[in-house]
């Protein structure tokens, strides 16, 4: 199993290592001129050329990928040597071109707020799914399966930012029962933290859970009719018992798949859910960035967002290995 | 008459706490016996309690060098002093010496400035603002390639034999134009020509004293040392400011700022909506708070309906934004082409897609009606637009017809920005429907000024660009020259003169108006200018005069519209218990 | 992209076990399943209705006398922040749905228009993405081998980008790359690059189950029998293989076409799509935003009609599936 996990070691770095370059070329080669992007309001040509040197983009571009990289591993050194020297410690972003400030500061900044949203969704939406599918599952053809059956058709129909103006509408505004979504640090004002949350969590936790309803009706059902099953109830064991036990443990690895591929997607920057609830995570710094055409800050959250990505994935295929050792994937 | 209007002449001027009367701006310069401190009590104030300020975005720059932002300007006045500034009491504005102790004296009409400093100003620490601080201050905004963002009125005015480059890239240089007296109690600028305007300019941050031995370049933007009645406590870029008390500022140096709150906290990253539904239903922290740059929208029609019930948080008043659109004469050479885009805007949709009468007034000129001296009131297309707004499409299809080779395939440049899309499409419907073929170019926020500037050949330059301007001082010479006169212009960059506007009439008249120094004869001759340019090259489509609508939580008192910068002003603003 | 069209993954990958039963053909069977199942003539009336008006849009303007662009001043509230006048947006006989507010535009004009904007792009989106996730799905599961090997790292990386941010991302970059090669500037290249952008993001989904399939198809019997007889690669592929595969690739394009649809409106929503004046759901619900709370119908329009759309999509992918397995687990 150790071979297994160097080797998706190995792979996840060899696929980030690929995307930053994609990233790294698409975003400071084709756009018309970073050094322009960054000047401002009053340029001049000298001005220019002076911001292209600081930002080192007059050197050769595959010379300008390696400072980046060894940049994020070992720290960089912008103007070394002159008054104006700038040290940027590993892993260095770079500078962000609308509020100098440094990248690495502002993803750390802003990325408490989105796990925030992915921490309470995640698990209302496993709740949700699980309980849903499992009810669902056990009372097979009775309306309360159809419900639970519209209710995850339903989720899988709507979209995040339909669902939460219309809930915004209706609990905020019309109803009053909550305040306006936000965040704030749960450090200081825990309560405060949970009730601006709650939209974005509900929100979430309910389109989402959809998946986890079907999968987790079908895949019960599927495993009840195995024939194994049959056996450990004319065995006699108790319904419950044959449920919970032999049911779930076979039904659970597609859920785990799916689980471990959202919330990699979740924490990669739930940008439609930051823009719609106003929270300022790091999806809604990438929405902001591309509005400022601020590149650092963007290649900076589109990396973290993969690297999340990436390590989902890894941890999806280690718990899928260990859970059902039949499966060695390639 | 708009909703808006009724409102304004049923409530009148008034008492603090209740400044709903249309803040025209201006700002005359003040007598002399209101110079010193302390700045007038506001009525009803209180001392104490915490102002809570929410804004949408953060400050783009607080570094004095560093800021050209209308709100910025105006809020930073709580830490930062220039040589002059704005002084708003009872709704009028005023300019009053700060750092200065007289509003400057020019024995040579213009070219040379000299302004008595008072004395015994103290930073938060304790150490005297010297006149070589003030120097610096203006010095180290000449390395704008490390302190971008600001004005660049210093290096435009001010001589510069030696060619200084600013103390970061030249720190044996000199800026010679600037000189203390022996005594550190007078500062003198010798200008490379006449500006009568001088004292206004100087309103600006790069006037603003610095110390040298505490300049941390661009950090200084997260502390700049603070000569005001608060000082920075704490600055989380992206999410909030603290400000307390400067035990050092002595309200009697300071003709022009309070301080009744005993702390200041500034939150940034609300959203348009929230906001702006907290501060309507003064909720929560909404309650002692106000916003500096989210305005009444999806609120507006509520709130002015119901106008009365919020008449003590109700702010509207008028911005000194012109919005306009800006003819390429570059790229658009055909003056009957130029003359059918004024014919064909429709103005009323135009103003509509901002939000309605209460988002502004229709403009002929882009000179605020307020500046009496420089306003004209002239027809454009052949009629007044404040009474009949709509496209004259018939109009326009007949000058067409006058060119019949002439180009009429239009690029429209616009931010994707508020309303601005909305307007846009107004325009694009309005010249559609007059013959034209529009094509839109939609431009991010960030860089938009710079990328319509570009004159370089081998980009796209658009043809029609949707742009505002707000004047840098309250006089037609902060409006007329930057936006119209052609030798603000480099073969690579237009800057402010988005319409590349260089006829060679136009320039003899503007090279004239130079000699003037004289500020009535100044605003008459630019007056007339500005006049000729839209109506007779067709230079500029003027749409409307901004409006701005803001409401603050029912606990604060004292905030009041600021002629000089066109904003709602926390400047006096005091907290109820 | 989406992560609720995962469903899809486990319950097609059981329609492999379905041998060929002699007598009629599986095509017949499972079209005489789908015509007796009620759930799916609903659904593909609603999806009929959408893509007939989609098609009808430009008969509309004749009837109304008036066009999606056009701005209708007088019926908007002037004084009153430029709102509809009228209850319900402003909704009459000449203006079914109302009108927008600020602009005073045809709402019902601007949504069947929008409806031809949106699912034009989405569904030559969608074709684009299942030719490629087909083709390399086959060549990668067919050939195996480093082919094989290559081609799933391509998939791997791609799926690892956050998607939507990336495409939000490198939207304007792209699009400045177009307009540097020529092209208009304005739709004539926004659309290509929203095209482009969401097939890119699509095709894996595609391309991974194909593989899956082919991989299983490959080392059946029958493969092996026309191997045998000297069957050419290229006959293997075309005429064993592909026609085997039919039934995955339509229940997968049936499932994935309603995310093709909200990704289009998601990434438009976020500002990346079409531009003024042209009319889409998705800049729609962007619009809306700011008068929800006074305008609530502006919102609820496009919104409710994306649900039906994608509600529709999802039973007719549904029904279709569960009529091609004949052990569907209902």
């Amino acid at each position: 199993m150790l071979a297994y996990l160097v080797r998706r070691l190995i792979g996840g770095a060899t696929v980030m290592v690929l995307v930053s370059i994609f990233v790294f070329g698409l975003f400071f080669v084709l756009p018309a001129d970073p050094a322009r992007l960054a000047c401002g309001k009053s340029c001049t040509p000298e001005l220019m050329a002076e911001i292209r040197h600081t930002l080192e983009l007059d050197i050769p571009l595959p010379a300008q990928y390696f400072r980046f990289v060894k940049g994020i591993v070992s720290g960089r050194t912008y103007l070394a040597g002159s008054e104006a020297q700038l040290d940027c410690a590993a892993p260095c972003l770079g500078y962000s071109y609308q509020t100098d400030e440094l990248v690495t500061n502002l993803l750390k900044d802003r990325a408490p707020a989105t796990l925030s949203i992915a921490f309470g969704a995640s698990i209302l939406w496993l709740l949700i799914g699980l309980s849903s599918g499992i009810v669902s599952a056990l009372r097979r053809a009775t309306w309360i399966d159809k419900f639970s059956q519209g209710a995850a058709l339903a989720g899988a129909s709507l979209q995040i930012y339909f669902v939460g103006l219309v809930l915004q509408f209706i609990l905020v505004d019309k109803l009053g029962w909550l305040s306006s979504p936000g965040y704030v640090s749960p450090n200081d004002y825990p309560m405060e933290w949970a009730q601006g949350m709650i939209l974005p969590w509900l929100t979430l936790g309910f389109l989402l859970s959809a998946i986890y309803a079907r999968l987790t009706r079908a895949g019960m059902i599927e495993v009840m009719s195995e024939d194994y099953i049959r056996t450990a109830r004319a065995k006699g064991l108790p319904s419950r018992r044959v449920n919970f036990k032999h049911v779930m443990r076979a039904a659970i690895t597609p859920i785990i798949t799916v689980f471990g591929l959202d919330l990699g997607q979740l924490l990669g920057g739930a940008v439609i859910t930051e823009y719609v609830f106003n929270i300022p995570g790091l999806g809604k710094l990438a929405t902001e960035a591309v509005s400022n055409v601020d590149l650092p800050v963007i290649v900076g959250t589109v990396l973290v967002a993969a690297v999340f990505i990436v390590i989902a994935n890894i941890v999806v295929d280690l718990v899928y290995m260990i859970l059902d050792p039949k499966v060695r994937l390639a | 008459m708009s909703l808006r209007n009724k409102f304004l002449a049923s409530v009148g001027a008034l008492a603090l706490g209740a400044t709903a009367m249309s803040m025209a701006p201006t700002a005359q310069a003040a007598t002399p016996a209101s110079w010193s401190g302390p700045a007038p009590a506001v009525k009803g104030a209180v001392t104490g309690g915490t102002l809570t300020i929410l804004n949408q975005g953060d400050f783009e720059h607080i570094d004095p060098a560093r800021n050209y932002v209308g709100g910025t300007l105006d809020f930073y006045r709580f830490f930062i002093r220039t040589l002059t500034q704005y002084r708003t009491i009872n709704g009028k504005t005023e300019l009053v010496p700060d750092v200065a102790a007289d509003l400057g004296t020019t024995p040579d009409n213009g070219k040379t400035w000299t302004f008595k400093l008072r004395p015994n100003l103290k930073y938060e620490d304790g150490s005297k603002i010297t006149c070589q601080d003030l120097k610096y201050g203006t010095m180290r905004s000449y390395n704008d390639e490390i302190l971008d963002g600001g004005t660049t009125y210093a290096e435009d005015f001010l001589q510069n034999e030696t060619g200084f480059k600013g103390p970061y890239t030249d720190p044996t240089g000199d800026l010679t134009s600037i000189t203390c007296s022996p005594k550190g109690d007078a500062i003198t600028y010798k200008l490379a020509y006449a500006v009568p305007y001088f004292a206004y300019v100087t309103t600006f941050g790069s006037f603003s004293p610095v110390p040298k031995a505490k300049d941390t370049k661009q950090n200084y933007d997260l502390r700049p040392v603070s000569s005001g009645p608060y000082k920075i406590e704490s600055y989380n870029r992206g999410k909030n400011m603290t400000l307390i008390r400067n035990k050092n500022w002595d309200p009697k140096s300071d003709p022009l700022r309070w301080n009744y709150p005993d702390k200041i906290v500034v939150k940034f990253g609300y959203e348009q909506n929230a906001l702006e539904n907290m501060l309507f239903s003064d909720s929560g922290e909404a309650k002692r708070a106000m916003s500096l740059d989210t305005q009444m929208v999806t609120n507006l029609a509520e709130a002015l309906t119901y106008s009365p019930l919020f008449k003590d948080r109700l702010y509207a008043f008028d911005s000194p934004y012109a919005r306009y659109l800006a003819i390429n004469m570059d790229t658009v050479t055909d003056i009957n082409v130029r003359k059918a885009i004024q014919c064909a805007v429709n103005l009323e949709t135009v103003l509509l897609a901002a939000g309605g009468t209460n988002a502004g007034m229709y403009a002929n000129s882009l000179i605020p009606t307020s500046l009496k001296n420089a306003y004209r009131n002239f027809n454009v297309c052949g009629r007044d637009v404040h009474t009949s707004p709509t496209g004259q499409t018939d109009a326009a299809k007949a000058l067409l017809a006058k060119s019949p080779t002439a180009k009429k395939d239009l690029i429209l440049a616009y931010r994707d920005k508020g309303t601005e899309p909305a307007r846009a499409a107004a325009v694009q419907q309005a010249l559609i429907a007059a013959g034209f073929k529009v094509t839109m170019m939609k431009l991010p926020r960030a860089g938009y000024y710079t990328r319509i500037g570009q004159r370089d050949v081998g980009v796209v330059q658009p043809d029609v660009i949707q742009t505002s301007w707000g004047f840098d001082w309250a006089a037609a010479s902060g409006i007329v020259p930057a936006l119209l006169d052609g030798r603000t212009m480099s073969p690579t960059d237009s800057h402010s003169n988005y319409s590349r506007q260089n006829e060679p009439s136009m320039q003899a008249l503007f090279a004239k108006a130079d000699m003037i120094t004289d500020p009535v004869k100044s605003d008459k001759a630019l007056g007339d200018l500005e006049q000729k340019i839209v109506v007779d090259f067709a230079g500029v489509v003027p749409m409307y005069i901004e409006a701005s609508t803001f409401m603050t939580g029912s606990k604060l008192g004292g905030v009041q519209a600021d002629g000089g910068y066109g904003t709602l002003s926390p400047l006096a603003a005091f907290v109820r218990k | 992209m989406s992560i609720y069209e995962k469903a899809s993954v486990i319950p097609a990958l059981k329609l492999i076990e379905t041998a060929p039963i002699t007598g009629r053909s599986p095509a017949a069977i499972a079209w005489s399943h789908l015509k007796s199942d009620r759930t799916a003539w609903i659904s593909s009336f609603f999806v009929f209705i959408f893509l007939f008006i989609g098609v009808i849009a430009p008969i509309f303007p004749r009837i109304l006398h008036t066009t999606p662009d056009a701005f209708h001043p007088e019926t908007l509230d002037a004084d009153l922040g430029a709102m509809p006048i009228g209850s319900f947006g402003g909704i009459s006989t000449q203006h079914w749905f109302g009108v927008e507010p600020r602009t005073g535009r045809d709402i019902f004009l601007r949504f069947v228009f929008g409806a031809r904007t949106s699912l034009s792009i989405a569904l030559i989106a969608t074709v684009i993405a299942t030719v490629i996730g087909v083709s390399i799905g086959l060549i990668s599961g067919f050939f195996g081998g480093k082919v094989d090997q290559v081609l799933s790292r391509l998939m791997e990386i791609i799926l690892a980008f956050p998607s939507i941010l990336f495409a939000l991302a490198i939207t304007p970059v792209l699009e400045s790359v177009l307009t540097r090669a020529g092209l208009p500037d304005g739709n004539g290249v926004r659309i290509p690059v929203m095209i482009f952008v969401i097939s890119t993001f699509g095709w894996p989904y595609i391309a991974r189950i194909v593989r899956g399939q082919v991989i299983s198809l490959r080392e059946r019997e029958f493969i092996e029998a026309a191997r045998a007889l000297g069957a050419s690669r290229w006959h293997l592929v075309f005429r064993e293989i592909l026609p085997n595969l039919w039934a995955p690739i339509l229940v997968t394009v049936a499932l994935n076409i309603p995310t093709f649809i909200t990704t289009e409106a998601a990434l438009t929503f976020l500002g990346a799509g079409v531009i003024e004046p042209t009319s889409d759901w998705g800049a729609m619900l962007l619009a809306s935003v700011p008068f929800y709370r006074v305008d609530p119908m502006y919102t609820f329009i496009p919104g409710f009609a994306l649900f039906i759309l994608v509600l529709a999509f999802n039973l007719l992918g549904d029904s279709v599936r569960d009529a091609l397995d004949p052990k569907s687990s209902r």
